[in-house]
């Protein structure tokens, strides 16, 4: 009996020599170092979301410098460059640059966006941070698919939220009718008198309900006018809409991402890339310098800048317009028929040509213009001249243009408003020649943001590029219209790529267009 | 009766035993004379003949004689002394038997001996009558102790040829003198010694010799079982194995001596990590190499530091805190059965440390122990040419620039010592270098000394070892200095409460580990590559006039100067380990135990990497500094409650107990941080931006475990376990699970009648499951804020890149295994044999997603492996006279490991780690993948194309084209078969043993092979250096290949070029070497016996002597850069090194 009352006691005190240590065993999981769903502020994450879409110059810069840059600045004879890795000066194909968009605004911008929807969809009071948040994704969207066409939309993003490990491609038709809807409905639950949740997290507007619906439809106008080619009817009805919302009128109004120093995260990824990486591997392109020389366009000296040697980081160059000189997009340095010095205007010395002004957008800090009121204005014009919406074209394109110059003294251009209206007067908007000019302005206009460059040029066909024709480019010397999918797709999303590529017309090619780009 | 035993420093048998029962009285004296036995044998090592002179002297005084001179000892009775008569006696070199025989004669006494005790007793009336006859006759019966009749029993009486031997009856009879000894022996039972006195009818039981019936080992928890009664396999090593030609990490120690353990020569020089796996790779991403416990303590082995691709130092693991000298065993628990009670963690078998206690010592002793080497590199760059020197395209450098950079390349003109140009631009003789290891490499030293402090009494026992190791290495300007403390102690209270505790505190100080793999930083890369008539002694300046790095090679800064690195690159370690022990065990009762048990192993250590001010690549940055402190600690607290009970036949014991463990790492540190002010001054203070990082990891697991052991007639034993863990890293809804196992022991020798031969012999079977646990924060989101602020807002973003996964499980693991074990010739052969088949399923792997998710990868229980395999072990002992014993083992292991499901939907090879660091630095798609129905870790890369012919196919330009557009397997990097051959030869005091290891079935990716051909220093560069190198195969379209090419070119292109093909520097990693040697000698006891010093033993020692074979061309095959799964791939690591040294051992 005895002993069966001893190991009675035992047991007990086994019992309690482990119960006694585990009040905290659920806990323990928890990493003090980080936070968990239920603690975290949402609104760190949404600056996340605004910074990445801007990119930066770490890992994560890959998306603009081997999309925007290397790519579509190049495509868009804004930049020329002789390094082989500058792939889109003559048409060259390179998966990894080609997919480095996709690969890096998936893991950071749309991680971020849709994680913070999904967490603060329903919470009291952030309403309109919820709102600001359906506008904000629609906008990194729009980017993405007008680079690829089809992309993971509605299944994009919710790896952990809804468990969705092979997202499913969209059509980008059904995408377009998506952000629209999204845009209309979140930006009508705006609320001006509800709290402002979000404030200085918004690195646009500080949560200015006011300036969102401003964006909103601001961004409806452009989706609108990305129709333009392929459903004209759909373009008018949302451009109407946007119209009557309001759009963005003034610079006050831009959307803008103000780059620092204090870390790579934070960097301007273009300016970053063309000031301390890669100063001496391009030049300005003779496309691009010509057509400000023959305006006499008051931005040339903000944009162009000659240095007698690039890699003198701290030499700031001469930006008399008179001295700039573009280099032709096309040539390299071996030798053959496209050496440089084959090249028109060729000097006998690279460094004749300009580089990007290192007060400007050649900086580290250079701001990063994300949409814009001279943009904006600019495909009002358009829309206007086409009958779609009410109002002048004319007073469309003046506010277009003056704001779209006026802008860079938001990177730290001096532009007297005085020279914009001289520009202005000297190149006034004709009926008969509009929509060439008023897209051949907003192909200056959006010089740093060579996406909506080329997207715009897509779309519109204007300016009338003349491509390059390089020994041995693939798409048979035309300008490429579209970024091909990552390969790894194939690896890890095999199903959906497969169905997805299949229905590309011509394939998953540099030379494939996108929906809205019909032929 | 009561007995009065005299021994001068025996067990003491109390006077008056009130309380004991006759029968307790006669099991304590019998445990009483096994411990003197036992504790006298040591002594009387050596003697056995003696000289006495006795004049009338008392027979107490005689009987003190025989024992200072022989080491036999008497029991008697009180009154015995009293009785007896004074002894004249004059023996000289008399036998034991004829001096007792000579003491003995008239007196009124008989006596017995049993094992070296004489025991006296008093005459009976009737025997004190008789006289002694001449010669009686000694009739008699031997059976065995199951009463059956031994037949063919040798009777021999010592000293003498007379005898006979055992009818089929088991019956006898001799004649013999009184005093005489007889001597009974037969193959399969223990020798047995009577002595003749004035019976003449005796019956003489003979114990079979089973050597396993009464050994203990110690098996999981600590629980000491009786080896016989073991269902799955286990080899003890002994510490003794550790401690002449020893390693500084004690897992490249256990290399060749267990049948299954496989370590893999890691060349990080010699303050670093191991890797032992037993029964082949468990998981595919997860930890393969054993639990290691230390005298009952987990002592964690991670790892911490490591190469990569691209360059690294190895900062050693746990195992090179633990000083040979200190180790009593290591048990060696193979399979998941044997590691069946440690749940998640035996999953690869566990090997049990346990360090020397103070219980053998009488009164105090003293140990020391020195151990010294020196140690010199071997220079395997045998297959590299001499003949053609520094420069490209076939000519001498012309000026200084084309000098400095073509320093590491040998494709220039025929060497004709003709005065050349050099990087610095001196004029020399343009000759062949072959010195550059000797002249650059230092012979290294170690030393390792400890003290030890022993003490014994009935209170408990004690051991304090104290250690100082100091080594230098082959390398310049390094070192390691380790002090290190190791207390055990065993304290017993009373009766029933017994205390242990045992304490391991270590001190480590390193200084330069060695860099290896890619070159920054890399000390031995440039000794290999130079040029073959580059001189490294040119470097030795280090710095130019401005103090900056004397680059060997502008075009490429980052192959550094080794006179720079040594000098002025910085890593420094500094690790403080406490691995601690309480044990307090009170008996219940005389069946019941409880015991409880806290242990805790815990470290810090510091480290500091520093790429100096100067350095080449740097290009005039003030350098770059990593500085980080880590917190290792794990806490471990058991209860285990133990029954004990014999019922008739059967016998019972069962443990149930509890186990609750805590393991917390925290490291906080700046990492790579750049820009300081001041140059030269290396601290993070002198950054204005300090970025610090910090990291966390702690998770607990709960268990609840039992253990039935039951034991039939002691020939059956069945042993079942349960252990179920709780898991703080699960989601709580599912965080418990359950790994039981049944191990049966069936020794048949016993139930069956064994042909004489066969002394022993035994079945096993056992089945268990394990696992390998998870790892943290694996299923929940969470976040984290950025290190800096955007427009003055905090920047937030979501921790985890691969989705956390609520519903993940532990991998598991099932094992089953049968074994034999058998002793032949009367011990003289053993053999040991097991096969086992383990399966891993729900393997955790990060499965690559669509970037599309947000996220990189999805973590889920989705691998499938197999290891199954079999072991021998042979141990035999040849020869055996009184002065020469000849022991040898060989023991030989085949794991057949198979990857059986990867991830979906496509099963593609995955990498074996989930950074980069499973691919190779040169090469194009040369990585290390796990690969469907493949053996584990495969090397891919691009192969040969051949033609249906097996030729090597040839493009238009006259260059290999590779077989396919994806890289193809070209083998794994795990060796399949491995083993050792240990032989001991012993003559008088003389000790000879060697062990000569191999392993064959491997693979290795050799980068400084490749390089070797890069830069044309490889021999097989040679062919067409004139006339144009023309690969041995076909064109495209199946003609001989008669394209030449400039061999310059060719290698280039299949190096680092477009051509590259991996599968030319895929090479055989099978070898055989003579790992160990030493050759000792102890100073006989006869020497010895009056002085201070107790034992000394003086042994010359040699480590890693010879590679008696290889394939593989200038590197030794044991040359991976890291302890990581992705084993396979061999790049510019640390130089093969021979020791060669002494180890004296002083006991006091």
């Amino acid at each position: 009996m005895k002993k069966i009352i001893t190991l009675k006691y035992l047991l007990i005190l086994v019992t309690l020599f482990f119960s006694s240590c585990d009040k905290d065993f659920e806990l323990i999981n928890t990493n003090p170092n980080s936070l968990g769903q239920d603690v975290f502020k949402y609104n760190y994450l949404f600056t996340a979301a605004q910074l990445y879409t801007a990119g930066n110059s770490d890992g994560y810069s890959r998306g603009i410098w081997e999309g925007s840059l290397s790519y579509a600045s190049t495509f868009m004879q804004q930049l020329s460059s002789t390094s082989g890795f500058w792939y889109g000066d003559k048409y060259v194909f390179n998966n990894d640059y080609l997919s480095a968009f996709w690969l890096t605004q998936f893991g950071t911008s749309v991680k971020s966006i849709t994680d913070v929807i999904s967490n603060i969809n329903g919470k009291e009071d952030q309403g309109n941070f919820l709102q600001i948040a359906r506008i904000l994704k629609v906008f990194i969207f729009q980017r993405i698919t007008d680079q690829y066409g089809d992309i993971p939309y509605f299944q994009a993003g919710k790896g952990f939220s809804e468990t969705l490990t092979d997202p499913v491609y969209d059509s980008q038709a059904v995408i377009y009718d998506d952000m629209l809807a999204e845009l209309e409905d979140a930006v009508g639950k705006l609320d001006p008198d509800a709290p402002n949740t979000l404030g200085d997290a918004d690195l646009f507007y500080k949560g200015d309900v006011t300036q969102w619906t401003k964006f909103a439809y601001s961004e409806m106008l452009r989706l609108a006018m990305r129709m333009s080619k392929v459903d004209p009817e759909k373009a008018k009805t949302w451009a109407g809409k946007a119209a009557s919302g309001g759009v963005m009128e003034t610079n006050d109004d831009n959307a803008i991402i103000y780059h620092e120093t204090n870390d790579a995260l934070t960097e301007n990824p273009v300016g970053a890339e063309v000031i301390t990486r890669e100063p001496a591997s391009y030049r300005l392109s003779k496309t691009l310098i010509d057509f400000l020389k023959n305006k006499n366009d008051p931005r040339l000296p903000a944009l162009a800048t000659v240095v007698e040697d690039p890699e003198e980081l701290d030499d700031p160059g001469n930006t008399d317009p008179l001295v700039q000189l573009g280099q032709a997009n096309g040539y390299d340095f071996r030798g053959g028929a496209t050496d440089l010095s084959n090249s028109p205007g060729w000097t006998g010395n690279q460094n004749d040509f300009s580089i990007i002004n290192r007060t400007t957008f050649a900086r580290v800090d250079a701001p990063s213009f994300l949409l814009t009121a001279g943009n904006t204005q600019l495909l009002m014009a358009e829309a206007a001249q086409r009958g779609w919406i009410s109002g002048s074209a004319a007073d469309y394109y003046a506010v277009g243009v003056v704001q779209s110059i006026l802008q860079l003294n938001q990177a730290g251009a001096g532009i007297a408003e005085s020279d914009a209206e001289v520009y202005l007067a000297a190149n006034p908007w004709l009926a008969a020649d509009g929509i060439r000019q008023i897209n051949e302005q907003y192909w200056v206009a959006t010089f740093g943001d060579w996406l909506e460059t080329w997207s715009n040029w897509r779309r519109s066909g204007y300016p009338e590029l003349v491509p390059v024709n390089y020994e041995g480019n693939i798409t048979n010397g035309s300008i490429p219209r579209r970024f091909t999918y990552p390969i790894d797709e194939a690896r890890v999303n095999p199903k959906n790529y497969s169905a997805a590529v299949n229905s590309i017309n011509g394939g998953d090619k540099i030379t494939s267009r996108v929906w809205w780009d019909s032929e | 009766m009561y007995l009065t035993a005299i021994c001068k420093e025996g067990a003491i048998v109390p006077e008056r035993l009130p309380f004991f029962s006759k029968q307790t009285v006669l099991i304590m004296n019998f445990v009483a004379l096994f411990l003197l036995g036992a504790c006298l044998q040591v002594t009387a090592t050596g003697l056995g003949q003696m000289s006495l002179r006795s004049m009338n002297k008392p027979l107490g005084q005689v009987f003190n004689e025989i024992r200072k001179q022989t080491g036999y000892n008497f029991i008697y009775t009180a009154d015995v002394l009293e009785k007896s008569k004074k002894v004249s006696v004059v023996l000289k070199n008399a036998s034991i038997t004829e001096v007792l025989a000579a003491c003995f004669r008239d007196q009124p006494l008989t006596y017995s001996i049993i094992d070296k005790v004489v025991i006296v007793k008093a005459k009976e009336a009737g025997e004190q009558k008789r006289d002694l006859p001449a010669l009686i006759i000694i009739r008699g019966k031997v059976t065995n102790d199951r009463n059956e009749p031994v037949s063919g029993v040798s009777v021999v009486i010592r000293g003498t040829s007379r005898g006979t031997v055992t009818d089929s009856a088991g019956d006898f009879s001799v004649g013999a003198d009184r005093g005489n000894i007889l001597v009974f022996s037969f193959v399969g039972y223990q020798s047995k010694e009577y002595i003749v006195g004035d019976a003449s009818e005796v019956g003489i039981v003979l114990e079979e010799s089973k050597r396993e019936l009464n050994e203990v080992v110690v098996t999981a928890l600590g629980i000491a079982r009786q080896k016989r009664s073991l269902g799955y396999s286990t080899t003890e090593v002994g510490g003794d194995k550790f401690t002449q030609a020893r390693e500084t990490n004690l897992g490249n120690a256990l290399t060749g001596q267990v049948a299954g353990v496989s370590v893999a020569g890691v060349a990080t020089g010699p303050y670093g990590s191991s890797r032992v796996t037993i029964r082949g790779n468990s998981s595919l991403k997860g930890e393969n190499q054993p639990l290691y416990v230390i005298d009952g303590v987990p002592l964690n082995n991670t790892n911490r530091g490591f190469a990569g691709p691209y360059g690294g130092s190895d900062f050693g693991d746990g195992l090179s805190t633990i000083n040979p000298d200190d180790i009593q065993s290591i048990q060696v628990l193979k399979g998941a059965a044997a590691a069946a009670l440690y749940g998640f963690r035996g999953g690869n078998g566990a090997i049990l440390i346990t360090t020397k206690s103070g219980s053998s010592s009488r009164g105090v002793t003293v140990e020391l122990n020195n151990n010294f080497t020196a140690n010199s590199v071997v220079d395997l760059r045998k297959d590299v040419q001499y003949e053609y020197g520094q420069g490209y395209n076939g000519e001498k450098p012309t000026s200084q620039y084309g000098a400095s950079s073509s320093s590491f390349a040998s494709w220039g003109a025929k060497m004709d010592g003709s005065q050349v140009i050099n990087f610095d631009g001196e004029m020399y003789p343009y000759q062949g270098y072959q010195d550059n290891f000797k002249n650059f490499f230092q012979t290294g030293i170690a030393n390792q000394s400890s003290i030890a402090v022993l003490g014994n009494s009935e209170k408990g026992n004690y051991r304090i070892g104290l250690s100082n190791m100091y080594q230098t290495p082959v390398t310049p300007n390094s070192n390691l200095k380790q002090q290190g403390v190791n207390f055990n102690s065993n304290f017993n209270v009373n009766k029933k409460l017994k205390v242990g505790l045992t304490a391991n505190y270590v001190f480590e100080k390193v200084k330069n580990r060695a860099s290896v793999s890619d070159a920054p930083g890399n000390i031995i890369a440039p000794a290999i590559y130079l040029a073959s008539s580059f001189d490294i002694r040119w470097l030795k300046a280090a710095v130019d006039d401005n103090g900056n790095e004397l680059v060997p090679n502008v075009d490429d800064p980052y192959t550094n100067n080794p006179y720079f690195v040594a000098n002025y690159f910085q890593n420094a370690s500094n690790r403080n380990r406490l691995t601690t022990g309480l044990t307090v065990r009170y008996e219940l009762l005389d069946w019941l135990s409880v015991q409880g048990q806290l242990t805790r192993d815990g470290f810090s250590i510091d480290k500091k990497e520093v790429i100096p001010t100067g350095t080449g690549f740097l290009y005039g940055e003030n350098g770059v500094l990593s500085q980080s402190t880590g917190n290792f600690r794990e806490i471990n607290g058991n209860i285990n409650i133990e029954a004990n009970k014999k019922f008739n036949k059967f016998s019972v014991r069962a443990i149930v107990g509890g186990n609750s463990l805590d393991n917390q790492y925290t490291e906080s540190g700046v990492y790579g941080i750049r820009h300081f002010q001041v140059p030269y001054f290396y601290s993070p203070l002198n950054i204005t931006n300090r970025p610090y990082q910090t990291s966390f990891s702690r998770f607990k697991v709960n268990s609840i475990y039992g253990s039935a052991d039951l034991g039939f007639r002691d020939f059956l034993f069945l042993n079942l376990t349960a252990r179920n863990d709780w898991f703080s890293t699960l989601n709580p809804a599912s965080n418990n699970y359950l790994y039981p196992s049944a191990s049966l022991s069936f020794v048949f020798s016993d139930l069956v009648t064994m042909p004489s031969w066969i002394s022993f012999g035994k079945l096993r079977a056992a089945y268990a499951g394990s696992s390998n646990g998870t790892s943290p924060y694996l299923n929940k989101l969470s976040y984290t804020l950025e290190g800096f602020t955007i427009g003055d807002q905090p920047v937030g973003h979501i921790v985890q890149s691969s989705i956390p996964n609520q519903g993940l499980r532990p991998v598991k693991i099932s094992e089953q295994e049968l074994g034999l074990s058998m002793q032949f010739l009367n011990n003289r052969i053993g053999l040991d044999l097991a096969v086992y088949n383990k399966k891993t399923v729900d393997d955790i792997l990060n499965v690559g997603v669509s970037t599309t998710t947000g996220y990189q990868a999805n973590v889920v229980n989705i691998g499938k492996l197999r290891n199954k395999g079999i072991e021998a072990l042979i141990s035999a002992t040849p020869v055996r006279t009184g002065r020469f014993t000849w022991n040898t083992s060989f023991n030989i292991a085949v794991n057949d490991n198979k990857v059986l499901a990867l991830a979906p939907p496509d099963n593609n090879p995955v990498p074996v780690l989930d950074n980069d660091d499973n691919t190779a630095r040169w090469g194009s798609g040369v990585s290390i993948q796990h690969v469907i129905g493949l053996p584990y870790a495969q090397i891919v890369g691009y192969a040969y194309k051949r033609n249906a012919a097996g030729q090597k196919v040839f493009d238009a330009d006259g260059f290999p084209v590779s077989s396919d557009i994806v890289p193809v397997p070209l083998g794994s990097g795990i060796y399949k078969t491995t083993g050792g051959f240990y032989n001991e030869f012993s003559y008088k005091g003389i000790n000879l043993s060697f062990l000569i290891d191999f392993k064959y079935g491997a693979k290795i990716y050799s980068g400084t092979n490749l390089l070797l051909y890069s830069n044309g220093q490889h021999i097989n560069t040679l062919e067409g250096r004139e006339a144009g190198f023309i690969g041995k195969g076909v064109t495209e379209d199946d003609k001989e290949n008669t394209i030449a090419v400039r061999p310059q070119d060719y290698f280039y292109q299949i190096t680092t070029g477009d051509y590259n093909i991996g599968e030319e520097f895929v090479y055989d990693a099978s070898f055989i070497k003579f790992r160990s040697l030493s050759l000792g000698y102890s100073l006989p006891a006869s020497i010895l016996k009056k002085g201070f010093v107790k034992g000394l033993v003086f042994s010359l020692v040699g480590r890693n002597l010879w590679i008696i074979k290889k394939y593989t061309p200038n590197i030794d095959p044991e040359s991976s850069y890291n302890n990581t799964n992705a084993q396979g791939l061999e790049l510019s690591g640390y130089p093969s090194v021979r020791n060669l040294g002494f180890n004296v051992n002083v006991k006091f």
